[in-house]
């Protein structure tokens, strides 16, 4: 039997008799193509003719739909797209498409069979491709072809291109958000296919730079592209292409083409040939002949001859040109460490390759900031880095830097007169406290070790947050030590919203929640505890919420802090539930409110929840609103924020510029860890998912998915999905936030570090 | 075509091989920092979201050939040939400003939402009130004067500062007088900066107001002289030969704080040279040849290769220590100045090559003394090649060739303008410091500023990352272009500058030149490119030729350039300007 009969045999089972009657007498089966199950594709001829064909089926079921693919196909007509012979679908559901069949081989096959095309040669390639792609494109509505990968592409000996698979084309739909799926091939398809966001006809444009990358290496490993890739031209291009940002590509395909075809025509520089017979004429002339080159590439990354707005007035377009590369390689105990971030600047951070190498650019200064960030250490190098020499490389090993748990618990008696703690630190050469230090606290040097130590009336019964930096000559590690000083304070029980108002009798008393609270009709409540007079005791909620709480508030002054307390200092508030909590306030400066309350200092609040309610500022000058708090500088473990936080003007003139809201806290210059905001978030100046400003502080493994409304601090750095601005901050690290709540997840205005914060 | 020679001569300086394996380099990084994933967590979701609901914005500004726009005060954007830019803005209201030079209308706009058509609007600069960006007047001092000044289309005014004893009003007409009262303001200069302004906008006015007691003239002929400007620190001195202070190894600043120079320095155009630092200085806050001025007037003075590097102690907090060249300047005018060559690099504190804090109306300043501040403090100095600090200041036709390398607000004209005014300055030197909240690189004219006026000026491309950024308040920053070296020597490109000498070229090309009060000059053993007119008084003597070639001329050399076939030959000294380009047989 041959293997015709063989291929016959198995058609016959696999397309019995359902070919509708007009194609099954219009073709014979000559070979498979493809056979997935439920979609096959097969060469055909066509019986009169003798015309070889292509025969696409699905069945119902399958993802891929060649109804649609007939449809796109019948509205095209193009010398290098397949025609559309004959369509059909069955009442039981079966699609059917023939189409003309293309010769020649795969562009994959030739580069297979090639190794690699030289740089002028997968440009020219590129060119026809793209125009192949610019008529789509060029469709009413676009059509976006999203599968451009070298098997897709057929080339005759005499370099006719046809573009076939249209199994995952679509019409583009301006102001889709999203596509549903993901469609399309890994390897070649743009970042936004994968569910960032919608395609349009930048994907494709993304799909052709990184054919162009194949077509000349034979790789399709694009972080590569910079030492595979010998013509700068043509790297110029792929790296504008497939830049993640859809943004930071070619608008559109005919500009790569205009591209590709300058780089494949550069042209003459009249000024600089023009001078070359002054000067020595063989060094001139090749000043003037490499000279263009590199100004023209560094043109097209620019953006400058795509870019239809206006040219800022500052000279910025040109300001690649004046930074200088750095290499940063990340080591962990001598071995690649890609799981990490990069910064040349501290503002900056990046994840390098999975080599752990990173190159990133930077403007030339004396004492640049190299650095390498994982969890809660960080390596740090500071060296000149000059346009003068060759490309400055640094390793840094983060096994240099000192260990120290990033958080940790103690448990003491208050009868113990003093209180000392060994730090579970190792490697370092010093140990500071920092944030919030509680008064009396000191770290000492005991042989090795490094001892906290407060002595008798500092160490009192309630919570201490304890920020420390251990540090050597190569790094840091921040560590955080949640410090309860237990004292001999009897349960009270609170049972009702006058049980609950009592507690600003003894505000340093323990409270347990024995039921949920309705206060509804309890009218408006006023904070527990003030800015002179702070709780600093333990309340918990037991599991148990207090419902319909009302706070109102107005101060002409400074200092107001609202909240369910006013202002916690040492204390504990744990495992309570908020509902419907109203709170409306206003102030001029200085002020701070949340839900749980105003401001914290050296307190903890853990597993509290706000299910629902409002809170609406009217706050100004240094003052902040937060889902817990307005200014944290304790610790905030595990809490939930479902209700809106609003700072809003209502018509007044105050100064607004330094005002911050967050889903958790306004303004966190102490620890939040493992939180969840669901709540919008309005601000006036800054405002963030999780926090408006990290003033020092550290926020990590939470997330968030209220929308942000805040415009641009400063016109520049945009409303965070997680923290709006980092001030002095030291870390926000290993949070996700809804993509489209907020256009970043986080902006460094002034130092600090940022680790995997990721649009979800 | 003239200077294409000069170009080319520039660019075997600059861009040896070295210089394009770190261009390569820089490609290299480029493509791999564009494919590291940023830690922040941009959301391509929302930016492409946000990108669909930004409605393209086509302003179009009459009244003046060269302006830009803004939509906040904070981002500026050039206008084309024809008046017009285009940039995209989200729906919503904006104050909408265009300005060029010291010129700014404004008109708060709607921009519609995306499915309306494309906005369009108009601002006539022409519209805001009249009057030059400069307007220096000498008057007696201790008489009763007033003057009508000529401005015009305003409806209101404010000058600051107003010295006691001057006033001026505005008048039904839009224009404006000034009033001297006898015996209130004593001798000296007082900078008043006008702001005229209108239902339209605004537009700057820099007055300068010199009262003239009429002094004797005291000259000054040696370093010993110099004693003499030290004792009278409101005397009128005139500089009558070159002075040579390499002798002076215990210099200290001639003038504190509580003792300002407050009279008029004229260096005749001589040079000093020798002017150093003691390597150790254990007292003070500022080292420069004056110390301290107000109210002063300082011109036409040449430093040549100073070395200001001293070694200070470690202060408190707060307390630094400045180094520049001339001195803290208050009030004061200071034209004509230079210093060509060597360093200022103090080990702890700001450093300028000429200015130090400077609300002060400098016109005419060149700097290519190399400019380093490495202190690495909490308190942060600042660090410009021309000033390290503009208040209330007014700078125009200043350049700066020297390499200035900062840790805090660095620029290549000054660190940063408050509100002060720069226009038609150029830097052509490496500026290079801390990238100022990650977002505000060190800038060719100034690095940032708050609320001041940056305009018409020109910076070396790669030789700084921008021309000048806005740091938060409306500001105006507008027309800072970049160019390549090689247009340094090319008048036409440099435009925007002003005037230049004409250097005799029969060529088309020459065009800009022109013979009438030129603004800029070429003085090719002294600077690479465009120099302050007023710096340098004396041209050199054209070549003469002698049997096809030019002749020896003493301190000179020979620049050749081609046109049209012909060969041109100029010469070029130090100290002096070019000479005009004489056509070989």
């Amino acid at each position: 039997m041959s293997l015709y009969d063989d291929f016959m045999k198995e058609y016959d089972l696999r397309v019995p008799d359902y070919l509708p009657e007009p194609l099954a007498a219009r073709v014979e089966a000559l070979s498979t193509y493809a056979d997935k199950g439920d979609r096959m594709v097969y060469l055909v001829r066509d019986k009169q003719s003798g015309e070889p064909a292509v025969l696409k089926i699905t069945l119902p079921g399958s993802p891929d739909s060649v109804a649609q693919e007939a449809a796109l196909l019948e509205k095209l007509d193009h010398p290098s797209i397949p025609r559309v012979l004959y369509a059909d679908v069955d009442a039981e559901g079966r699609e059917f498409l023939l189409r003309t069949y293309a010769e020649g081989e795969t562009l994959q096959a030739m580069v297979e069979r090639e190794e690699a095309l030289d740089a002028r040669r997968s440009m020219e390639i590129g060119v026809q491709i793209a125009e192949i792609i610019a008529y789509l494109h060029a469709q009413q509505p676009p059509i976006i072809y999203r599968d451009l990968k070298p098997g897709n592409v057929l080339r005759t000996e005499d370099g006719a291109l046809t573009l076939i698979d249209f199994g995952v084309s679509r019409e583009y739909r301006a102001g889709k958000d999203f596509d549903t799926m993901y469609l399309g091939t890994a390897q070649f398809a743009a970042p936004e296919q994968f569910g960032f966001s919608a395609t349009d006809v930048r994907s494709d444009v993304y799909a052709l730079g990184k054919l162009l990358f194949y077509l000349n290496t034979g790789s399709t490993a694009l972080p590569r592209a910079g030492e595979l890739v010998s013509d700068k031209r043509l790297l110029k291009i792929i790296t504008r292409c497939t830049a993640l940002s859809p943004e930071k590509r070619y608008a559109s395909v005919e500009k790569l083409i205009a591209a590709l075809r300058r780089a494949l025509n550069p042209p003459t520089r009249r000024e600089y040939a023009a001078g070359a017979a002054v000067a020595a004429a063989v060094v001139v002339l090749g000043l003037a002949l490499l000279l263009p080159a590199l100004r023209d590439t560094s043109k097209d990354a620019s953006g400058e001859t795509d870019q239809p707005e206006a040219l800022a007035s500052d000279g910025s377009q040109y300001a690649d040109e004046a930074s200088v590369a750095v290499q940063i390689t990340a080591l962990d105990g001598g071995k690649a460490l890609a799981d990490c971030a990069v910064s040349a600047d501290s503002h900056h951070w990046y994840a390098p390759t999975a080599d752990g190498v990173a190159e990133l650019l930077v403007y030339p200064y004396d004492a640049c900031e190299i650095s390498v960030a994982a969890g809660n250490r960080v390596v740090t190098t500071t060296a000149a880095v000059s346009r003068e020499g060759e490309m400055p490389a640094f390793t840094l090993d983060l096994a240099d830097a000192p260990e120290a748990p990033e958080f940790t618990e103690e448990v003491r008696q208050a009868s113990d007169a003093d209180l000392e703690i060994t730090l579970p630190v190792s490697g370092a050469t010093s140990v500071t406290l920092w944030g919030d230090v509680p008064p009396g606290f000191d770290v000492v040097e005991v042989g090795s070790d490094y001892v906290l130590r407060a002595a008798g009336p500092s160490a009192a019964p309630g919570h201490y947050a304890v920020y420390y930096e251990a540090t050597n000559a190569y790094g840091r590690a921040e560590g955080v030590l949640s410090l309860t000083v237990q004292g001999d304070a009897a349960l009270t029980p609170v049972r009702t919203a006058e049980d609950l108002s009592r507690v600003r009798e003894n505000l340093g008393g323990h409270y347990v929640l024995e039921a949920d609270i309705d206060m509804s009709e309890y009218g408006v409540f006023t904070p527990i505890g003030t800015d002179a007079e702070p709780f600093t005791g333990v309340l918990d909620g037991n599991g148990h919420s207090i419902s319909g709480l009302t706070i109102e508030g107005e101060r002409t002054g400074n200092l107001l802090y609202y909240g369910l307390f006013g202002v916690l200092e040492n204390a504990v508030v744990k495992d309570l539930t908020l509902t419907d909590a109203q709170i409306l306030v206003r102030n001029d400066f200085d002020g701070a409110v949340g839900f749980i309350a105003g401001r914290s200092t050296g307190s903890l609040i853990t597993g509290c929840r706000v299910a629902s309610g409002s809170l609406d500022a009217d706050i100004a000058m240094e003052s902040s609103a937060g889902g817990a708090v307005g200014v944290n500088g304790g610790i905030i473990l595990g809490f939930t924020n479902e209700a809106p936080v609003r700072i809003f003007t209502a018509g007044s003139s105050k100064d607004r510029t330094e005002t911050y809201a967050g889903g958790i806290a306004g303004t966190n210059t102490g620890y939040i860890a493992d939180c969840t905001n669901a709540g919008s978030v309005t601000g006036i100046a800054v405002a963030g998912g999780c926090a408006g400003l990290l003033e020092g502080g550290i926020l990590t493994r939470c997330t968030n998915s209220g929308v942000i409304s805040c415009p641009d601090f400063m016109n520049s750095w945009k409303p965070g999905g997680i923290v709006h601005l980092i001030g002095h901050g030291r870390r926000v690290s290993d949070c996700t936030y809804t993509s489209t709540t907020a256009p970043t997840g986080v902006s460094v205005w002034n130092y600090g570090t940022v680790i995997n914060v990721k649009p979800t | 075509m003239t200077g294409l020679a000069l170009g080319i001569v520039i660019l075997l300086l600059i861009l040896t091989p070295m210089e394009f394996r770190r261009l390569a380099l820089r490609a290299d990084a480029a493509v791999r920092q564009e494919n590291l994933v940023a830690q922040s967590g941009y959301s391509t979701a929302y930016a492409a979201a946000y990108e669909e609901t930004l409605v393209p914005v086509t302003v179009t500004v009459s009244g003046d050939a060269a302006a830009a726009v803004s939509p906040d005060g904070t981002n500026w954007y050039d206008c084309d040939a024809s008046g017009a830019a285009t940039f995209r803005l989200a729906p919503g209201t904006y104050r909408l400003r265009a300005a060029a030079n010291s010129k700014l209308v404004y008109t708060d706009v709607t921009v519609p939402t995306p499915s309306a058509s494309p906005a369009s609007f108009t601002l006539d600069l022409g519209k805001a009130p009249d009057g030059a960006d400069l307007l220096l007047y000498t008057l007696p001092a201790g008489s009763p004067a007033a003057l009508t000044l000529p401005v015009s289309g305003a409806t209101t005014l404010e000058a600051a500062p107003l010295p006691n004893g001057v006033s001026i009003t505005l008048g039904e007409d839009g224009g404006a007088t000034l009033a001297v009262s006898p015996g209130m303001a004593g001798p000296g200069f007082y900078p008043i900066r006008l702001t005229l302004t209108n239902q339209y906008g605004r537009t700057l006015v820099q007055l300068g107001l010199t009262l003239d007691a009429g002094a004797p003239v005291t000259e000054i002929a040696t370093a010993a002289d110099l004693k003499l400007l030290a004792e009278n620190p409101d005397g009128n001195f005139l500089l009558t030969d070159d002075l040579d202070l390499s002798g002076a190894d215990d210099w200290t600043p001639l003038f504190t704080m509580a003792n300002p120079f407050t009279g008029h320095l004229d260096g005749g155009g001589h040079e000093i040279t020798g002017f150093h630092a003691p390597a150790v200085i254990e007292t003070g806050e500022v080292f420069s040849f004056l110390g301290y001025a107000q109210n002063a007037v300082i011109e036409n003075l040449i430093f040549r290769d100073v070395d200001i590097q001293p070694t200070v102690p470690a202060r408190e907090s707060g307390v630094y220590f400045n180094c520049c060249t001339l001195g803290n300047v208050t009030e004061c005018l200071v034209q004509n100045c230079a210093v060509v060559g060597g360093v200022v690099h103090p080990s702890d504190g700001a450093a300028a090559g000429l200015l130090g804090d400077n609300t002060t109306v400098g016109i005419n300043l060149f700097n290519s003394a190399t400019v380093i501040c490495e202190m690495e403090k909490k308190w942060l100095p600042n660090t410009g090649g021309v000033s390290y600090a503009c208040g209330l200041s007014f700078l125009k036709y200043c350049a700066n060739e020297g390499t200035v390398k900062g840790n805090h607000l660095t620029g290549g004209i000054a660190s940063f303008a408050r509100d002060g005014y720069i226009t038609q300055c150029v830097n052509s030197g490496e500026v290079s410091g801390r990238d100022l909240v990650g977002e505000y690189p060190a800038g060719g004219i100034c690095q940032t500023t708050d609320y001041g006026t940056v305009t018409a000026s020109v910076f070396v491309r790669g030789q700084s990352a921008v021309g000048c950024r806005v740091f938060g308040t409306p500001a105006v920053v507008a027309q800072l272009a970049p160019v390549t070296a090689g247009a340094l020597s090319d008048a036409e490109a440099l435009a925007v500058l002003g005037t230049f000498e004409a250097d005799g070229l029969a060529d088309a090309a020459d065009s800009a030149d022109s013979d009438a009060d030129p603004q800029w000059c070429y003085a090719s053993l002294d600077a690479v490119g465009p120099v302050p007119y007023g710096i340098f008084k004396e041209r050199t003597a054209a070549p003469a030729l002698e049997g096809g070639k030019p002749a020896a001329q003493d301190g000179a050399e020979f620049r050749y350039t081609e046109v049209d076939g012909e060969t041109w030959v100029k010469a070029v000294s130090k100290g002096k300007r070019d000479s005009e380009w004489v056509k070989m047989p």
